[in-house]
């Protein structure tokens, strides 16, 4: 085995690794707030969706930091955008969560009942919605830009390898690769989260609905605050 | 067969009720000989008598455990139901610490309180509980691990104290007979920008260079190794960078490792 393909296992297994540690306490409040209002047939197909965004976004990343072999310089260029994405994230959850809660009269935004009347909320719904199971791809590539430690360390050796590497489309290759192998370790773990919260018998419960529309609200202003201070 | 099902399972015999009397007192020793033993300052026979009803509470439970399996009708339902693992748990601590030493996991110990659930069985009031628990159990399993989640974190979170102060100078820690000396620059060290490392070495000098694993305290993040290079001297340089983590914690960890030698962790914090 080639001393790339080495790397690309140690951060596959890196990804499996932080998935179940990191990524389930920092990221999981978001699959959560999805699956919960996901149908148990959709929950599969748009977790997966909502993780291939996020994996594109990480790949493209990695591409970029590989080519040009710096870091700082664009996360620094980024920085103002992820600001934005995180604030977003944290309206979203609190807005979601609000609308499980049923204590605005919008009912449940992403129950089953719900027909949108406003332009926002059904930009909204389109965006996040579960009536559309694709909607969560662009939510993920979205979210992907989300800042992270681990994703921020992946990233350092994407940029690291690009330094290495002369040949700047291999470096660009390479880069994405790592991030590609990082990506898909971080899956397995979240992918647990949103079975769980996704089962019938979890659902079933009228009282899920209520702890976990506060819990989210909660998530949703943590988020939106971190973002705010970010 | 059908009598000893009797006696075990069943408490309209005079010996079934002898039987569940003597597992209750039994329980209720177990326990008292528990409290007893987290006292400080016992002596070597009071240590030595408590270990001997631990052996003795451990092996009876056994006994009623293996009773329990070879009596009932529906074995694997009974292994696996809730007085089943009850039962199981309430000797397992025991056989697994005697096979390997646990004495480092103190919180192990504390499973042999596992053993007070063994009462449930004979309480009426605590058998409503039970049932209680049972309707309300995906709810509490939610409610917990979320709990559980951000207590964890936070817990780890403020398990290191910082012993260093890269923003003003340098850090000298000693491992064996070497002083290492950390320098980080540009100062204030601020995260997302490129760093420049510094180790110094005193005395004897290893055969590689020394490379150091940044990270979070209690926060995995995967592999943010800074390899560095010597330019004489014992003095070793190399680039690395500092990422920022949103939830704002800002407490990272430094662990210098020389090869051959040991490693070293300073713990610092860093400007967002």
């Amino acid at each position: 085995m080639s001393s790339i393909e080495t790397l690309y296992l140690a951060f596959f297994t890196t990804g499996l690794f932080v998935g179940f540690g990191h990524c389930i306490g920092m990221c999981g409040p978001i699959v959560v707030s999805f699956s919960l209002n996901l149908k148990p047939k959709k929950v599969m197909a748009s977790n997966l969706l909502y993780h291939l965004g996020r994996i594109s976004t990480y790949v493209v990343l990695g591409g970029i930091m590989g080519a040009t072999g710096t870091f700082t310089r664009i996360t620094t260029g980024i920085g103002g955008i992820q600001k934005g994405v995180m604030i977003f994230a944290g309206l979203v959850i609190i807005v979601m969560g609000l609308g499980m809660s049923g204590w605005i009269p919008m009912g449940r935004i992403f129950g089953n009942y719900y027909h949108p009347q406003g332009i926002i909320s059904r930009s909204f719904r389109k965006l996040s919605g579960v009536q559309s199971t694709a909607a969560f791809l662009p939510l993920g590539l979205l979210l992907g830009l989300l800042p992270c430690g681990p994703v921020y360390t992946a990233l350092i050796s994407a940029a690291r390898l690009g330094m290495e590497i002369q040949n700047s489309f291999k470096a660009l290759l390479a880069g994405m690769g790592l991030m590609a192998a990082f990506g898909i370790g971080t899956v397995p773990a979240l992918l647990m989260v949103a079975r769980l919260t996704g089962s019938r018998w979890l659902k079933s419960r009228e009282i899920i609905y209520k702890i976990g529309s506060v819990l989210m609200i909660f998530v949703g202003i943590y988020f939106f605050i971190k973002g705010l201070r970010f | 067969m059908e009598k000893i099902r009797r006696i075990v399972e069943g408490n309209d015999t005079l010996a079934g009720k002898v039987f569940d009397i003597s597992v209750q007192s039994l329980i209720v020793v177990s326990l008292i000989s528990f409290s007893i033993e987290t006292l400080p300052h016992l002596s070597e026979t009071t240590r030595y008598i408590l270990k001997a009803i631990e052996i003795i509470t451990v092996i009876l439970f056994t006994i009623e455990y293996l009773l329990r399996i070879i009596v009932t009708q529906q074995k694997i339902h009974y292994i696996f139901s809730f007085f089943g693992l009850i039962d199981l748990f309430a000797i397992l601590p025991f056989y697994i610490a005697s096979g390997i030493d646990l004495r480092s996991i103190r919180a192990f110990r504390l499973l042999r309180l596992i053993r007070m659930f063994k009462l449930v069985r004979f309480s009426r009031a605590i058998r409503r509980f039970h049932k209680a628990f049972l309707l309300a159990r995906e709810e509490l399993i939610l409610f917990f691990s979320v709990i559980i989640l951000p207590i964890t974190t936070e817990a780890t979170d403020h398990a290191k104290i910082i012993n260093c102060d890269v923003h003003h100078g340098t850090c000298t820690r000693s491992l064996r007979d070497t002083d290492v000396i950390l320098d980080i620059n540009p100062k204030p060290v601020k995260a997302m920008k490129d760093l420049n490392f510094t180790i110094t070495l005193t005395g004897k000098q290893p055969v590689s260079a020394p490379y150091i694993d940044l990270g979070m305290p209690g926060m995995k993040m995967g592999p943010n190794r800074v390899t560095l290079k010597s330019i004489g001297n014992g003095v070793y340089t190399g680039s690395g960078i500092i990422v920022r983590c949103p939830s704002g914690k800002r407490i990272w960890e430094a662990a210098v490792t020389v090869p051959d030698i040991g490693s070293v962790e300073f713990i610092f914090d860093v400007i967002y």
